[in-house]
């Protein structure tokens, strides 16, 4: 909610009219201005905003590109940095390990049955031979083939010398392709199971050998807390890594020469070479936050210098003594001053924020050999089995030697059941009424700022009333200085009424505030809950007595509540309804036992870390707490993958083959061509029946477009405009008309554009309807005329207006509820009329809400099959496209759409190669759009 | 003053004139069509605005004498009798879709919303990405797939398995409701000792009420009225297996249906359209507040 807040009111800062600029407007009187050049003025500012657009748009074009391959190589980069690290690390895990675990490398799940953990073993060596079996069998031959996507061809047997011969099923082409891929994507599938199986049994190993580790760690700390340090020295005299590592290497190798163990030395190394690299990248990094503070300060000096040189500037204007000047004058500075408070505080913020940064940075930091040491007993430390028996075994032991406090705790406590159900219930009474106070309380605090917005909103109307009083006074008295005058009034006016929305702007709007109050009742609503589950008033003397020794075990002695609750069972055996407690001679012989219970296993087991990863039932019952979204995304994301990734690798495959009439499987192959169909597309030979397919191609990339940007345009401000229409605030029936608007979205789309279609057909009703009045024929999608073609793409736009704008007015009216009304208010002051209020006020803030929406909009009018498909079907024909025909109203889409269902002449190859073509196009389109529209970056600050 | 309010009736009667003519042309279409769907005499009809006889004939037609199998003669009249059947299918295949995909949309768009996990912010980038991808050139390998792995050419539940598939990567509009509400209630059942699963099933879905309509709406009246998909992967082999939008348009398409079943298409079209418009309307409070919620979280 505060994210949202904050939100918002970077929408108010950007859209409320800063008081300075609107000035502008004030010092020239609107009246003074002809009504004919205020109009061309805007529209030429209007016209400069777009050319300024447009520029900024080519300039992020180029500057996504650039970002694009710079992604893309360090992407590349890194990727080869990790395989690399990946190996290193498994061969590091294989010298550092017994033979279960190496033994894991090639037997999956060996480490797993050494710890008994015979389920998980299972199903890893399953796993291992079932797939390599079918591998063998099958995953190789379908790789394999891959290479020629076939080579028996269906058909009467060619070898055959009989008239009639056998009929052969030949090689389908398609699902050698579809299951050759599959098998390769299986492929990454057991790496990463096989993988799985070496870092189990590398966990098996570590939890086995857990304090050795931490022996070695623990004496690696110091030297490596003194590598750090040095480190801080080294880099001040940029020093290399490597020179840095070089010149500590003698001090490594004598340390690391004090142990005898091979595989501690080892170790050791490994923390002390990781150490010198992670402390530099980590003094990178600070240096990096650092600089940008630097830098972000030397902005703010900047800032502030600009400020006051351009206070300094102002004064030195002041005109002499002409008194009205004067004041004129002292209004400009109060005004720039009013519009500069806010540069230190903005600065100062941006400038807490890097500190923040930078404090988290140092917060962090730990020597690489500490950081290991969390690591190790993060993931390893856990598993303990030797400490969690003796921890339970000790935690009775101390039950047995405090028995008799407890016992004597239960008796105190016993028959006070009575006293305590009243102490609960007048507590409960008190609670409840904390309760009722703290809703009152927030009650009040939300009402009072209600309040304080109500009457800042009256006394805002109050100035409006006066000033206008004042006004029309002035207007009346007809004195010679009567301008003057009436400019004054206006400026007196104006200064009020920003002061008052200033403090204005510093409440959240009424849903926001309605939201606040919502969410804190919440808050103590569930607070009181919980308190309230604790003050039960319905004990009995034997019930509270225990549960007063269950607390004394949690409280006193630190038992986990689980087991404090066994223990507080123990003590307390009911038999028969009554509670016995044992005597002293069972309670000396039990602890005897339990000491000797824990000296035994501390004998039975010398080496103390014993443990286990996981079970395979822990790790199942995680799957619906703290890693359920696992379970929730298992499926979607599989679903995408086969669905929506499968296809789309095999569509990239296919755009290589010479898939297509002639080659179609399953009776005839396809193969490989390379780039073939690229050059059919854009470079054909000028004798094949590809000759037309460049120019249809160019030709349906600019219709396109062209649909693209006026179908999206047209519905979002055509939208927008009915939307204002019916939220006029005198228009009745609201519902009504938006319901009446909605229609279009409550009937499918093919019924309504099908019907469309008839309706339009030269036999259809309005059709006919044309050629009696007009005596021509109208032509729709059958017109090749380029005046049929122009009214038939008219046409196709409005019809898509009369599909698209429901959506728009629905998706904005919430928005347009939600435009504060003192912008407009303030606008109206301003003298801005209701033109100038739509392009100043009312389309930024709605751009800015749904700047993410237009561009969804707009990919989606590039791929708007239904539109065009149902309506014109891509008609009229598109004169020499040759052997495609295509149509003039044909977007990539259906044109796609043609060349692969076509019955007589599928072109399944060049239809993949212009999806790629129509993917790419979109998806750096959209990545422009949404580099350039801030809401986007912003989307983690909604969480 | 006087001049100012007057100035203000004036633009309201205007406003008023502006969205009656709207109204007009927004409803002219439908209304069209109904009246078509009433009109006797066949092909003819098409030209006139308002027919010139009426009649109940071509809604008798959508409902009557279906025998269980395609009509083995006649190419004019090859669908006689077989609307009520594609009725059936749709009906199947839209429900089962709709509790598949809610349940599968809903459940996406809580994991992302709740959960912190690596690889999280790169599993909604990729979405976003693959979902700008021509989605029928994945139809080509789908119709195989299902052919060729699953043996289920032809038949409504390869479109089951297709729409319902997909339906995760529409988490956007759930997932932006999510995000609204509180975590403190997700961290106050926690402490009460609820699962994630138990926070999900009867804490966050009974406050996602809202969200939960407009899901099951919108993923109902998807498979409702699509044709693209379903043409490809059904085949046009098999009148028996098509859904409405199939056999509405290719009774459309077709030269001699066209004019033999021309009256039957806009009465089987108002009969497609009517159930999801009067589910539309009464759940439209729903709908909207899911569309302007998708529009402002983008």
């Amino acid at each position: 909610m505060e994210q949202n807040n904050e939100k918002m009111d970077d929408v108010e800062a950007q859209v409320a009219p800063s008081p300075v600029s609107d000035t502008d407007i004030l010092s020239s009187p609107q009246k003074a201005m002809n009504p004919f050049a205020y109009f061309f003025i805007s529209f030429g500012k209007f016209f400069a905003k777009i050319g300024l657009w447009l520029l900024d748009l080519i300039l992020s074009i180029f500057l996504s590109l650039w970002h694009f391959i710079k992604t893309v190589g360090i992407g590349c980069y890194k990727f080869v940095l990790g395989v690399g690290r990946f190996f290193q690390k498994k061969a590091f895990e294989f010298s550092h390990n017994d033979w279960a675990g190496r033994m894991s490398y090639l037997i999956w799940g060996t480490s797993s049955f050494r710890n008994k953990q015979y389920f998980n073993g299972v199903l890893y060596i399953v796993f291992e031979v079932v797939y390599t079996m079918f591998f063998a069998l099958n995953g190789a031959h379908s790789i394999y083939m891959l290479g020629s996507l076939g080579v028996v061809q269906s058909g009467p047997d060619p070898t055959c010398d009989d008239t009639i011969c056998p009929y052969i099923n030949g090689d389908n082409s398609i699902m050698i392709l579809i299951y050759g891929l599959l098998w390769v994507l299986s492929l990454l599938l057991f790496f990463y199971i096989w993988n799985r199986s070496i870092e189990s049994g590398y966990t098996n190993y570590r939890i086995n050998q857990f304090l050795k580790y931490e022996n070695v760690i623990e004496k690696t700390i110091p030297l490596s807390r003194k590598l750090d340090q040095d480190a801080v020295e080294a880099y001040a005299n940029k020093q290399s890594k490597r020179e840095f590592y070089a010149a500590h290497k003698d001090e490594i190798d004598a340390f690391t020469n004090t142990f005898e163990d091979p595989k501690a030395k080892s170790y050791a190394a490994y923390l002390l070479k990781n150490t010198c690299t992670v402390s530099y990248e980590h003094l990178a990094k600070a240096a990096k936050a650092k600089a940008r503070l630097q830098k972000l300060e030397q902005q703010k000096a900047a800032a502030l210098t600009k400020r006051d040189e351009g206070y300094q500037a102002l004064l030195a204007k002041k005109p002499a003594d002409n008194e009205e000047a004067v004041a004129a004058f002292g209004e400009k500075v109060e005004r720039y001053q009013v519009k500069t408070t806010n540069v230190e505080v903005n600065w100062g913020h941006k400038i807490d924020k890097q500190n923040n940064v930078l404090a988290e940075i140092e917060k962090q930091y730990l020597c690489y050999a500490e950081q290991e040491s969390v690591k190790n007993n993060n993931l390893y430390g856990r598993y303990n089995e030797y400490y969690s028996h003796l921890t339970k075994l000790r935690n009775k032991e101390t039950l047995y030697e405090h028995y008799e406090d407890l016992v004597a705790v239960y008796q105190d406590r016993y028959g006070k059941a009575k006293e305590k159900n009243e102490d609960n219930a007048k507590e409960l009474v008190k609670l409840e009424q904390e309760y009722q106070e703290k809703l009152k309380e927030t009650a009040t605090k939300f009402q009072g700022m209600r309040e304080r917005k109500a009457a800042l909103n009256q006394e805002l109307a109050k100035v409006k009333a006066d000033s206008r009083a004042e006004m029309k006074a002035i207007q009346a008295k007809n004195d010679p200085d009567k301008e003057e005058q009436l400019a004054k009034a206006k400026d007196n006016l104006v200064d009020n009424v920003t002061r008052i929305m200033r403090s204005l702007h510093d409440f959240p709007d009424d849903k926001a505030i309605k939201a606040m109050e919502k969410e804190e009742n919440q808050e103590s609503r569930s607070a009181y809950r919980r308190d309230k589950k604790y003050l039960k008033t319905n004990y009995t003397d034997a019930s509270y007595a225990a549960e007063e020794v269950l607390n004394e075990l949690i409280v006193a002695y630190n038992l986990p509540y689980a087991e404090a609750k066994a223990a507080a069972h123990e003590i307390l055996k009911k038999e028969n309804g009554k509670v016995s407690f044992l005597s002293q001679e069972e309670v000396t012989a039990r602890l005897a036992e339990v000491r000797a219970a824990e000296q035994d296993y501390q004998e039975k087991h010398p080496e103390q870390y014993q443990g286990r990863p996981k079970r395979f039932k822990e790790t199942w019952n995680t799957l619906l707490n703290e890693k359920f979204y696992i379970t929730m995304l298992t499926i979607p994301v599989l679903g995408t993958l086969f669905i929506t990734v499968v296809p789309l690798l095999f569509s990239i495959l296919v755009a290589f083959t010479n898939y297509s009439s002639g080659h179609t499987p399953p009776t005839q192959l396809f193969t490989w061509i390379g780039w073939g169909n690229f050059q059919n597309l854009f470079n054909p030979a000028p004798d094949s029946v590809y000759a037309a397919l460049p120019n249809a191609l160019l030709h349906t990339v600019g219709w396109t477009l062209l649909w693209a940007v006026l179908a999206t345009f047209t519905n979002y401000f055509l939208g927008i405009v009915v939307a204002l229409l019916i939220n006029k605030k005198s228009i009745k029936l609201k519902k009504l008309w938006r319901g009446i608007f909605v229609t279009t979205i409550a009937i499918p789309q093919f019924i309504s554009l099908l019907s469309i279609g008839v309706l339009l057909k030269d036999s259809g009703a309005l059709g006919t309807w044309w050629w009696q009045t007009t005596g021509s024929r109208l032509g729709f999608a059958t017109d090749t005329s380029t005046t049929g073609v122009f009214w038939t793409r008219f046409i196709i736009v409005c019809v898509n207006v009369w599909v698209g704008i429901p959506y728009t007015i629905l998706s904005t009216t919430g928005i347009l509820l939600n435009i504060p009304d003192d912008l407009y208010e303030s606008a109206r002051v301003d003298g801005a009329n209701a033109w100038t209020q739509f392009w100043r006020i009312t389309m930024p803030y709605i751009l800015f809400v749904t700047g993410p929406y237009l561009i969804t909009q707009f990919i989606g009018n590039i791929n708007n099959f239904n539109v065009i498909y149902f309506l014109s079907g891509g008609g009229p024909a598109l004169v020499g496209s040759g052997l495609l025909g295509l149509g003039q109203t044909d977007l990539l889409i259906t044109f796609l759409y043609k060349t692969v269902t076509s019955n007589s002449n599928p072109q399944y190859g060049i239809a993949s190669a212009v999806g790629i073509i129509v993917f790419i196009l979109c998806s750096f389109i959209s990545i422009v759009m949404y580099n350039k529209s801030g809401a986007v970056r912003e989307e983690d600050q909604f969480q | 003053m006087k001049s100012l309010k007057a100035g203000r009736i004036i633009s309201d009667v205007i406003i008023y004139i502006i969205l009656v003519a709207l109204s007009l042309i927004w409803l002219a279409p439908t209304v069209w069509l109904i009246l078509q769907s009433f009109g006797a005499g066949g092909i003819a009809v098409r030209s006139k605005f308002i027919p010139d006889s009426f009649t109940f004939e071509n809604y008798l037609w959508l409902f009557s004498n279906w025998t269980g199998q395609t009509n083995p003669n006649a190419n004019v009249h090859a669908y006689d009798g077989m609307f009520s059947r594609w009725f059936l299918n749709t009906l199947i295949v839209s429900v089962l879709t709709c509790l598949i995909s809610t349940f599968l949309v809903l459940g996406t768009a809580y994991a992302l919303s709740r959960f912190r996990f690596k690889g999280r912010q790169a599993l909604m980038r990729m979405n976003l990405i693959i979902g700008m991808f021509p989605g029928f050139l994945s139809m080509i390998i789908m119709y195989w797939v299902m052919r060729d792995i699953f043996h289920l050419q032809g038949s409504y539940w390869s479109l089951v398995i297709i729409y319902s598939a997909g339906a995760g990567g529409g988490y956007y509009i759930s997932k932006g409701f999510f995000d609204t509400i509180s975590k403190n209630i997700d961290e106050a059942a926690e402490i009460d000792g609820a699962s994630r699963s138990d926070i999900f099933w009867k804490i966050i879905l009974p406050l996602a009420k809202p969200i939960l309509v407009y899901t099951i709406l919108t993923s109902f009246m998807g498979p409702w009225g699509e044709y693209v998909t379903s043409s490809y992967i059904i085949g046009l082999q098999n009148p028996d297996n098509w859904t409405v939008a199939i056999g509405l348009y290719q009774m459309m398409s077709g030269q001699d249906t066209a004019v033999t079943y021309y009256t039957q298409f806009a009465a089987g079209s108002v009969v497609v359209a009517l159930p999801i418009s009067i589910l539309f309307f009464i759940l439209q409070r729903y709908y909207v507040s899911g569309v302007t919620g998708g529009a402002v979280k983008g």
